[in-house]
């Protein structure tokens, strides 16, 4: 399943949000969203979803609008995990998982056993099974990090969009949540996902999208995409850079 | 214990705490009388007790207190707050000031005018709070605006019973500011049951997705929720679920705080899970109330609200007082 965005303009009032963005999302490849505050990223993603509804263009999922689906099947297909990790309640690690298969209607208390199974595997798969009966407000920033991915793994989606999955973590958190994202897509997920660090993005994007004032302005691989003429364009920011390194030097 | 145990130890507690209700008072009836009045088969004097005082009173106070418990069990679910509740956003309020309304037109005698102008204030006033949900993420606005609209309905309601046409218009308001269940006949319960039940199975219908709200609103859209449609839902639900019980009983506050606060961690925080246990719990808790009420020997008989805010507006505080994401 291929998803393919085309021509998608996004507006809230007469402000332009997106404008006439196309990309495709592959199975197996991990798309990294990058550019500087305000460019749009969020927009986008939120519009990828369906979130927020399209000015104009649209995105399909093989054959099928996106903006046919209801939102519970457009749920089984992709997996979002938004920038804000809001918890209203202190639910227990394995409980928070378990709200990943709300849309193929598991409910807390009574999950079938396709259910449970999901987020067994969800939680194994993020090294959490030692954590599942813990308060999930008495995490650390990188075990929480770990719990929403896990959530998101439970779905069961082909997709996964994550807007800024590692902010706030240290280095190595960071790392350990890209290399979670990183194996979803090695196992046949296709991801999207909005990075803020050169550096990582350059080191785990199969392709790089640029974006700048709501446009995208570059889009390929990392090698094709980064240097320092783009950066400078892009970030306003004077770097070096050889092959998937960056080292910044200054404000351009 | 796991939540199905928790809703048959509650449903059993309740079930018994109605036979209290209907066995103790000024004549105590034994078990065996209180059957036989139910059944048709004791003497005329119980049937008249039981028929026409008690079980009208009893299921009052159940229906109200199921009413409220859920509401405020939805309410905090949809909003991602503890401290929500009918009463402290002022949805009780609004709807005591449209029964008031009623009251002092002097159109109260038309059947449905009273619950329906509650239910009318209930949906008014949980619309406005949900809208300004929608603008505000901060918990404390939210709050804030709630007192100002209770404040507001109690100021209208006080302007209403200043100019009260006479005594008897006037004693009528107060009884609905202060909240009982007293005095009210089968009759009068199936004038509101059909909006509390209507209420109720709107909000055990779209109970799922509060879970998902746990995440925030974005996430939860993200989990495929229709967050309008569950907006919508929790506030026609508590609208009419809180209405029918302000028509039924007045205001009683803090009920739909309080039960919700205690069956939480039975039910691991979920809030779709809180919903069930909660309206068992409200109901309960006023079933009983209403028994210390009519036990307790004061000089006149004390209003339930009344009882019910002495005892949950301690508890509100002390709720406020370990939130640590009120600032939030």
């Amino acid at each position: 399943m291929t998803i393919t965005v085309e021509h998608l303009s996004l507006k809230v009032g007469q402000t332009d949000l997106v404008k006439a963005a196309s990309f495709d999302l592959h199975p197996g490849h991990l798309t990294v969203l990058i550019g500087p505050n305000g460019a749009g990223k969020t927009s986008l993603l939120r519009g990828v979803l369906g979130l927020l509804s399209p000015a104009a263009g649209e995105v399909r999922l093989d054959d099928v609008s996106l903006h046919t689906l209801s939102a519970r099947a457009r749920a089984r297909r992709i997996a979002y995990l938004p920038q804000g990790r809001e918890l209203a309640w202190p639910n227990r690690v394995e409980d928070i998982v378990a709200l990943g298969r709300f849309a193929h209607g598991g409910a807390l208390g009574s999950l079938s056993d396709l259910d449970q199974s999901a987020v067994m595997q969800a939680l194994a798969a993020c090294d959490l099974e030692h954590l599942a009966d813990r308060r999930a407000d008495t995490l650390s920033g990188g075990e929480q990090a770990r719990m929403h991915f896990a959530r998101a793994l439970a779905a069961q989606t082909p997709y996964l969009i994550a807007d800024e999955p590692v902010a706030g973590l240290d280095p190595r958190q960071q790392l350990r949540t890209l290399d979670l994202i990183q194996r979803y897509t090695q196992n046949g997920g296709g991801a999207l996902i909005v990075l803020h660090d050169l550096a990582l993005a350059a080191k785990y994007a199969d392709h790089l999208i640029w974006m700048q004032m709501g446009e995208i302005v570059a889009q390929g691989s990392v090698e094709s995409t980064l240097n320092a003429a783009r950066l400078s364009e892009v970030f306003g920011i004077e770097c070096r850079v050889s092959e998937r390194q960056i080292m910044i030097l200054g404000p351009a | 214990m796991r939540p199905w145990q928790l809703n048959s130890v509650l449903s059993l507690a309740t079930c018994l705490a109605v036979l209290g209700a209907l066995m103790l008072g000024p004549t105590s009836l034994s078990f065996g009388r209180v059957l036989g009045a139910l059944f048709g088969q004791g003497s005329v004097e119980d049937a008249i007790i039981i028929w026409q005082i008690r079980l009208p009173r009893g299921i009052a106070a159940l229906m109200v207190g199921s009413a409220l418990g859920a509401s405020g069990a939805a309410l905090q679910g949809l909003l991602r707050n503890p401290l929500a509740e009918p009463g402290v956003l002022g949805v009780s309020a609004s709807a005591a000031l449209g029964a008031t309304l009623v009251l002092y037109l002097g159109l109260a005698g038309l059947a449905l005018m009273v619950p329906l102008a509650a239910i009318f204030g209930a949906l008014l006033a949980t619309a406005l709070i949900a809208l300004a949900a929608l603008q505000t993420r901060s918990v404390v606005t939210l709050i804030l605006i709630g007192v100002g609209l209770s404040s507001f309905a109690g100021a209208v309601m006080s302007l209403l019973m200043n100019f009260a046409p006479h005594p008897f218009a006037l004693s009528d308001m107060v009884n609905w500011m202060l909240g009982s269940v007293a005095n009210r006949s089968l009759s009068d319960l199936s004038l509101s049951a059909p909006f509390i039940l209507l209420g109720l199975s709107i909000l055990m219908i779209t109970r799922r997705g509060l879970s998902a709200l746990t995440l925030g609103e974005e996430a939860a859209s993200g989990l495929g929720l229709d967050v309008r449609r569950q907006r919508v839902g929790v506030v026609f639900g508590a609208g009419l679920a809180t209405g029918g019980a302000v028509a039924l009983a007045g205001a009683i506050g803090f009920v739909g705080i309080v039960a919700p606060h205690i069956v939480r961690p039975w039910v691991r925080h979920d809030a779709a899970q809180t919903l069930f246990p909660a309206a068992l719990l409200g109901g309960l808790i006023l079933v009983l109330a209403d028994i210390g009420v009519r036990l307790l020997p004061t000089m006149s008989e004390l209003r339930l609200g009344v009882v019910a805010a002495l005892i949950g507006a301690p508890v509100f505080v002390w709720i406020a007082m370990r939130q640590r994401s009120l600032t939030g």
